[in-house]
């Protein structure tokens, strides 16, 4: 059974190993999560919101009484947010902190299946020149011919370059931009 | 088919994703619970009353599932019940981690070899109960050896003592475990041999046991490392070695006599001895007791030896069999499995609270006997709810054992004597907090002893007290909190030196007034000691700031109390459990929150009148005459449709001697709330103190009022946004 760690590259960020991506989307684009990084999906539930912090976070849930936080992506990457459905899905993940693992909610429109994919359908994450960060990204990965942008989610949830390009220009957000300008 | 309904088939993927994320080396299945639970519902909606039924097994399998064979076999299991539905499940390779295998090697001891593990280790109840029970045993031994080294003749004690020695010797038997039942072996044949009298319990002999029950809990826990990670198990060749000489020790003087009662009693030297014994041989017909008491011998310890020899001479008569037979009606369960069991009884509690809002608003409102029949669940359920907390209560008992031995180490190393002595060891605390302040108490007593009590005995006996040091352990309830308190009749602390020290690191200012208590709490700052000098028990300025450190994270106080030349106090007072507080639930907007108790002052309704606009100081209500800046908790955390200031509720509070007035729309009641951490993953947010389930299952936020209250203070709108900016870049790091 093929199950890979992804490797730290020379540069520090991790690239994108064979494995299995549980895969969803946000807006009309497909993303992957490493399946070792998912704990639980549930379903969408009521979100206490928790003022004075930015507006990707929706607030905090009880998940079998304990209190986590969940980050709406869409938000996080910058898109237009839509109305709550039956279909947008908290995928809990480990994220790692300073301190360790924490667990923490994210919200994406739908959750699409589990996809294997192998080495040889990874590309490296694009550069689009200094200006844009993507160590977010650990690569780009194809299934059935849907090109997905596998995510570092420790790096998504942690850093200062998708934070900034939320808060400060929501109108032209990296993460979006990369994504959109894939296809 | 059943499962071709969508939302069978929902759950059913919920399902195949779950074991497919599942990492193989873990025994944590419980996530899996609520996928099955919304199955074994849809296949119950759907008629399906023998997948319901296979439903219902596997999650009986998955809430056993105590290790990773079970658990792994759970999966299996689950595995089979998807792929006869038509679902196709990869599981993950069940083969330990990576990260397991790269963990570095220990350091290579001359002392110690390594054998392979015994196979018998690989029953893991027998394994489980072998850690449990040695572990209970060697924490015993500790304190019954005190109890035997201040009175040698504590027969009970010493039976205790050699059956728990005997029982770890049987269970290693069982498992192979050479090494431990050959030290246990030798320490218990020494003390069977002084049951039977042929020995006398002396303090080298007392000393080597106790030397024996330290490399016995050593050996113990390289079993259970050695086990857990399927290592060889090393094995310390110094424990055979001792092993030999408890042996040694066993074979020794085979017969008490007086006279090496007293000169292991320090009361005489041989020399004395041997002197009154010639004396005997050429013709005296007097008793040697009578002979020593005439070379100078203090009368009382010459009773004392004839008390100890005749008890001795006692104890051969009646001989009772070294049998362990004493039952108990207690069973022993994992805490994981307890934590598993409140938080599934937490769900239940939810569950009702929800059904008993549906059934009050629902069609059947008027029907009293579903009213009645859901208080009796209602009540019901709390009665769980509290049964389930309380068996996470443990008395104060181990963790004081443990504590006495501290004492005793921390006098032997500094030549000081000691009297140890504790009360309210029943006093129960949960168990998590016990564990917690294991390491704070230890410094604690280490420190009293080390510091409390005066290095010499003239010192003490200048001042007109006991050679003996008191060091006293106490714990009691007082409130809703539990308080422990460690006192010595030493020095006290010198509030003088303290403050020089203080002024002379810069921390106070040369002309600072402090009050008594102001200049206790410079001793917990971190890198502050007056010791003059540093000992490997105390004085590195570590310690007691860390004490402080994790006794204010567990929710409790430290105070020290002290009299200079009389002795110190240091008074710990804690929460009963983990994290319980009184609260008052406000409602603002569609929003909830809690406001703890201890900071609310009054609330009232405000009159227009009592709202005064000042310049510079944003809006201040008069509450009982007293002018308080008035914080709009919705404007404040930006909550739409709240009330206006005339249909709403001024909650006054008060932080630090700081007061502020809190705008809520209505106050829903008062409760114990529970405190969760809002975790991590938001970095520390100051507005508030952490989360509280509400009885409908949602997150209610708890107000930290201090950050409130500095917020309310002068530019409120530019506090809030700075509070927006210093959250960004917390999440950013």
């Amino acid at each position: 059974m093929e199950r890979q760690e992804s490797q730290p590259a020379a540069g520090g960020a991790r690239v994108a190993g064979a494995g299995k991506y549980l895969t969803f989307r946000l807006g009309e684009e497909e993303y992957g999560l490493e399946i070792l990084k998912v704990r639980e999906l549930i379903g969408l539930m009521e979100i206490t919101p928790v003022p004075m912090t930015p507006e990707y976070i929706r607030g905090v849930i009880n998940l079998r009484g304990k209190v986590i936080p969940v980050v709406d992506l869409r938000l996080k990457f910058g898109l237009q947010p839509t109305p709550d459905n039956d279909r947008k899905t908290i995928i809990v993940v480990d994220v790692k902190k300073p301190k360790g693992l924490v667990q923490m909610g994210v919200l994406v429109d739908l959750v699409s299946e589990v996809a294997f994919i192998a080495a040889d359908d990874i590309e490296a994450p694009p550069s689009f020149g200094d200006d844009y960060a993507t160590s977010f990204i650990l690569g780009m990965g194809k299934s059935k011919g849907v090109l997905k942008v596998l995510l570092d989610i420790d790096v998504v949830l942690g850093s200062s370059d998708v934070i900034s390009a939320a808060v400060h220009a929501p109108a032209q957000p990296n993460a979006n931009a990369a994504a959109s300008s894939l296809q | 088919m059943w499962a071709d309904d969508l939302p069978v088939k929902q759950q059913l993927d919920r399902l195949a994703t779950l074991l497919a994320a599942r990492d193989g080396s873990t025994a944590d299945v419980s996530g899996l619970l609520g996928p099955l639970a919304e199955l074994r519902l849809a296949a119950f909606d759907a008629g399906a009353s023998d997948e319901v039924a296979r439903v219902e097994q596997l999650m009986e399998m998955v809430a056993g599932a105590a290790d990773e064979p079970a658990a792994a076999a759970a999966v299996q299991a689950i595995a089979a019940l998807l792929a006869d539905l038509g679902v196709n499940v990869v599981l993950a390779a069940d083969e330990p981690s990576a990260i397991a295998a790269a963990e570095p090697e220990p350091e290579p001891d001359a002392d110690i070899e390594t054998i392979p593990l015994p196979a018998a280790l690989e029953d893991e109840e027998l394994l489980v109960e072998f850690l449990v029970e040695a572990d209970e045993h060697l924490t015993a031994a500790d304190t019954l050896l005190l109890h035997l080294e201040r009175d040698h003749d504590d027969i009970e004690s010493l039976h205790a003592l050699f059956r728990g020695l005997h029982t770890i010797k049987g269970l290693a038997g069982f498992l192979e475990l050479e090494a431990i039942g050959t030290l246990a072996h030798a320490a218990e044949s020494l003390l069977d041999a002084v049951r039977r009298n042929e020995r006398v319990l002396d303090g080298i002999a007392i000393d080597a046991i106790f030397t024996a029950v330290d490399k016995l809990r050593a050996m113990v826990v390289a079993v259970e490392r050695a086990a857990k990670g399927k290592t060889p198990l090393p094995v310390d060749r110094s424990a055979i070695a001792h092993a030999e000489h408890l042996r040694k020790l066993t074979a020794l003087d085979k017969k008490a006599r007086l006279g090496e009662i007293l000169v292991a009693a320090g009361a005489v030297d041989e020399q004395t001895i041997d002197a009154s014994i010639e004396q005997q041989k050429a013709g005296d017909a007097r008793p040697l007791g009578t002979l020593l008491i005439e070379k100078g011998v203090a009368a009382k310890q010459v009773a004392q030896g004839l008390r100890a020899q005749r008890l001795a001479a006692e104890r051969k008569q009646d001989e009772p069999a070294p049998s362990s037979s004493t039952t108990s009606n207690t069973i022993r369960v994992p805490v994981d499995r307890l934590d598993l069991l409140v938080d599934a009884i937490g769900e239940l509690a939810i569950a009702q609270s929800m059904l008993s809002e549906l059934a009050r608003s629902g069609l059947n409102a008027r029907s009293s006997r579903l009213q009645r029949t859901l208080a009796h669940v209602e009540r019901t359920t709390r009665e769980l709810h509290s049964l389930a907390s309380s068996m996470r209560m443990v008395p104060l008992r181990r963790a004081f054992d443990k504590l006495a031995r501290v004492a005793r180490d921390a006098a032997r190393r500094t030549g000081k004597e000691i009297d140890f002595c504790c009360h309210g060891e029943e006093t129960e605390l949960d168990k998590k907090l016990v564990e917690a302040i294991g390491d704070p108490l230890l410094h604690i007593v280490r420190n009293a002893v080390g510091h409390g009590i005066e290095p010499e005995v003239e010192q003490r006996r200048t001042a007109g007290k006991p050679d003996a040091g008191k060091v006293t352990l106490t714990a009691f309830h007082r409130g809703g909190s539990v308080f422990i308190e460690v006192s010595d009749d030493g020095r006290g602390l010198s509030r003088e030196r303290i403050l020089k020290k203080a002024r002379s690191q810069g921390i106070v200012d040369e002309n600072a007034n402090l009050s008594e208590d102001e200049i206790y709490q410079l001793i917990l700052r971190p890198g502050f000691s007056t010791a003059p000098k540093v000992t490997d028990l105390s004085g590195r300025g570590v310690g007691l700031d860390v004490v402080k450190r994790t006794v204010d994270s567990l929710g409790g106080a430290l105070t020290i109390r002290s009299t200079e030349g009389k002795g110190s106090t240091f008074s710990l007072r804690l929460p009963l459990t983990l994290a319980v507080m009184d609260g008052m639930v406000v409602r603002i907007g569609n929003q909830r929150y809690a406001i703890p108790l201890l900071s609310m002052v009054r609330s009232v309704r405000p009159a227009r009148e009592d709202v005064h606009q000042v310049v510079g100081c944003g809006e201040l209500v008069s509450i009982r005459g007293q002018l308080v800046p008035l914080v709009r908790l919705a404007q404040l955390f930006n909550i739409r449709g709240a009330a206006g200031l005339h249909e709403g509720f001024v909650v006054q509070v008060e932080d630090d001697g700081q007061q502020a007035g809190l705008l809520v729309d209505e106050l829903l009641g008062q409760q114990q709330i529970v405190v969760k951490t809002l975790g991590d993953g938001l970095g520390c947010i100051d507005a508030f103190a952490g989360g509280a389930i509400l009885p409908d299952g949602r997150v209610g936020l708890i107000l930290e009022v201090g950050a409130i209250i500095r917020a309310s203070r002068g530019y409120r709108r530019a506090v809030t946004n700075s509070n927006c900016d210093t959250r960004t870049s917390e999440l950013s790091n």
